[in-house]
């Protein structure tokens, strides 16, 4: 359950990480952090062992969580395994944009002619070589399908309906496992107890 | 659970208030650390104990007669939850 919350942030941070790349705030080293945070999200520390009141407290909270940890788990590891793959393929190639400020349009037969002026180009620092043109109109800017797009967002996407649904599909189950059965009791317990 | 208006107590934090002070009274401050909720949320607390007659209030906070009885009927239920084998380690021994 450690492992939920960092992964979800991670997950959502590479689709930051991307959105910033691609207006140019971060380079490709971006992605490389990216993958760095995905791996320490499956390395978060461990938690101190708990007893008592304490231990039954903690059960009791992450009822809906505790007995669908190991398939949390699981999932959270390939998912993280998928972004650091993902995230350092994109660091290797990351896409090479052009951004292209239209002054100008007119129409030549079929064709319409831009007459264009380049703004910038991501990674910035030097030549892009052969890359995707991004047209800006009238302060819109029309971003091309990036397929690294599509791979950041059905990840973030995916993994997080994926965990809801987990979650929910076990929460009916949550009183089944004895250590949360046996917290649930208690609360109940304790409430006729104190009211 | 109800409270006063609106109040809704937690069982836990309750239990953890008891349990603390069944080693003995304590000052507010040092209670609402051992409780883990923020002073304003540990006053609200503190209302709902001395109301039922749990604990007073004074320069340091000490459980009542009826507040210990309390608390130890809690560390009794405690004890007899978490006492109790676990019934699938009994299947798997």
């Amino acid at each position: 359950m450690r492992v939920l919350v960092p992964s979800l942030v991670a997950v959502w941070g590479g689709v930051y990480v991307h959105v910033l790349y691609l207006g140019g705030v971060v380079g490709p080293w971006g992605y490389l952090a990216a993958a760095a945070a995905a791996l320490a999200a499956l390395f978060v520390p461990g938690g101190r062992r708990m007893e008592g009141l304490e231990a039954l407290e903690y059960l009791y909270r992450w009822r809906r969580v505790c007995v669908a940890a190991a398939p949390l788990r699981a999932l959270a590891a390939a998912a993280m395994a998928a972004l650091a793959a993902l995230s350092v393929a994109v660091f290797l190639h990351p896409p090479h944009l052009l951004y292209a400020e239209v002054l100008e349009s007119s129409a030549a037969g079929n064709l319409t002619l831009y007459t264009v002026s380049v703004v910038r180009a991501a990674p910035g620092g030097g030549p892009p070589g052969e890359g995707v043109v991004v047209l800006m109109v009238d302060g819109k800017v029309y971003m091309p399908f990036l397929w690294e797009t599509a791979a950041f967002l059905a990840l973030a996407v995916g993994y997080t309906v994926a965990v809801a649904s987990l979650v929910a599909f076990w929460r009916a189950l949550g009183s089944s496992a004895e250590g949360v059965r046996r917290a649930l009791e208690f609360y109940e317990r304790a409430r006729r107890l104190l009211t | 659970m109800s409270g006063r208006g609106g109040f809704l107590p937690d069982v836990y934090v309750v239990a953890r208030i008891l349990h603390a002070l069944m080693g003995g009274p304590m000052p507010r401050s040092r209670l609402a650390a051992v409780a883990r909720v923020n002073y304003r949320r540990f006053q609200d607390y503190l209302q709902f104990l001395v109301e039922r007659g749990y604990v007073t209030d004074g320069e340091v906070v000490s459980l009542t007669p009826k507040g210990a009885e309390v608390a130890a009927e809690l560390e009794r239920l405690l004890s007899e939850v978490l006492g109790r084998e676990d019934p699938f380690e009994k299947k798997r021994k």
